[in-house]
């Protein structure tokens, strides 16, 4: 029997026909050409094939059985926000992870409704958001993070940001409650903050889940703090002893 | 030799988590917060040695005084031997209006070597100079400054020498993941 044979029977751990042990096709739905790559979508650039020398080869992937991988399953709830002078908010999840990380369950982004602050003692915008995710991976480098991006209105409605906030998902299994402190960035110049106070556009970040998760360039920023936002998360985990890693105990 | 290659190390050590906030710094400007680490000769950093630290965004305070710095950390090393386990060496900058950068304080602290979840809040200091340095960092900026960098964590026997004022905090919250030791030394050393 060949041995790199990616579908040969499990010598160690029983073929079950549950989701974690089962055909790698489970994972991976089949999928269709990549459109973006049509050639009437490729843009033409004069003298694009001069950098054809610094284009590299796609990097191979991964083909491994599936007891060679952990297991990951995230669940929980984002609870509630704290923000000062802040009427209403929505809120947008990303979560992401190292390259060798595969998402195999679950819907890695999402928004949700729009929360508003009641009347009485409660200051709180709760959403009460749910998510569940499964990931799988060979090496912790590139944890997943969690980026939330909170959404609200300005003094005309329009919808401005309210504020970033970034954070791992727990690495030790059981029930753990974090606090993600706010930030939202700082126009240029008092000029530029007043222009685009009054067309609605404030300084936003171009792409969120990959200048936050992995701190490309975040040194040149300039952010106003402001505002936390409560989160539970529920984590459970296999095949982490396997691979050396001490995980306490739940108990 | 003594070159060795990644697989040559029999333990591994993941620090994962973040630089959160700073808090008490009393002031209305931008500040910055610059991470290096040290650790000893037995240890790597995969898959690179880091040279030039670890520099998060500038961030004003909120009306709680708190200053998010919010800067992920993902580190991962590979040892050989538990002494020389990582410190961080920090220095917090401030950015003020007029766009001058200052360092404001130093601050060094140890980082966990049990697996779990921990928050760790670095208080921070800066060397006192004569009263015409105090002055001038009151009136125009610039405070005072370490000379010798070695005084942090190599010749601690400087510090004798030295007048520190106190300054603000830094919080770090970080997550330790420990690979392969409790098949390569004693399980006591971990929980």
């Amino acid at each position: 029997m060949d041995q790199t044979d990616p579908n040969r029977p499990n010598r160690f751990l029983p073929k079950k026909d549950d989701f974690v042990y089962g055909d790698s096709s489970t994972y991976f739905q089949p999928q269709g050409p990549d459109v973006t790559q049509h050639p009437i979508l490729q843009p033409e650039i004069p003298g694009q094939e001069l950098f054809d020398i610094y284009k590299r080869p796609p990097s191979p992937k991964l083909i491994l059985p599936d007891d060679s991988y952990f297991y990951i399953n995230v669940s929980g709830q984002i609870e509630y926000a704290d923000f000062q002078g802040v009427d209403s908010l929505f809120m947008k999840y990303d979560f992401v992870a190292g390259p060798e990380w595969q998402i195999i369950y679950g819907q890695k982004s999402g928004g949700s409704q729009t929360a508003y602050k009641a009347r009485g003692s409660n200051r709180r915008l709760v959403w009460n958001f749910p998510f569940n995710l499964g990931f799988r991976s060979t090496n912790l480098k590139g944890w997943p993070q969690l980026i939330i991006t909170c959404i609200g209105g300005d003094f005309l409605g329009r919808e401005v940001i309210k504020g970033y906030g970034n954070g791992h998902i727990p690495t030790q299994p059981g029930r753990h409650e974090r606090t993600l402190y706010m930030y939202r960035p700082k126009s240029s110049s008092i000029l530029v903050n007043f222009i685009g106070a009054l067309k609605g556009k404030l300084a936003e970040l171009i792409d969120p889940p990959s200048t936050l998760g992995m701190a490309d360039g975040r040194e040149v920023t300039r952010m106003e703090s402001g505002g936390s936002v409560k989160i539970v998360f529920q984590v459970s985990q296999t095949n982490m002893e396997k691979f050396g890693y001490s995980v306490k105990s739940i108990s | 030799m003594d070159f060795k290659e990644p697989g040559d190390y029999k333990t591994e050590v993941h620090f994962i988590g973040q630089i959160v906030a700073g808090t008490q710094f009393d002031t209305s400007a931008g500040l910055f917060c610059e991470i290096h680490l040290e650790y000893g000769d037995q240890w790597r950093e995969l898959p690179n040695r880091s040279e030039q630290g670890i520099q998060t965004q500038t961030s004003y305070p909120s009306v709680d005084e708190l200053i998010v710095w919010a800067h992920p950390i993902d580190l991962h090393f590979s040892t050989n031997s538990i002494f020389g386990w990582p410190k961080f060496i920090i220095r917090v900058w401030r950015l003020d209006d007029v766009g001058r950068i200052d360092l404001l304080s130093y601050g060094v602290t140890a980082l966990p070597c049990s697996p779990g979840y921990f928050k760790l809040e670095c208080p921070t200091w800066r060397p006192i100079g004569t009263w015409q340095d105090e002055a001038m960092a009151f009136f125009i900026g610039g405070p005072p400054r370490l000379m010798n960098q070695d005084a942090l964590t190599k010749e601690v026997g400087l510090r004798q020498t030295l007048k520190t004022v106190s300054s603000g905090s830094v919080i770090i919250e970080i997550e330790v993941m420990l690979r392969n030791f409790d098949v390569h030394w004693a399980r006591s050393q971990i929980n």
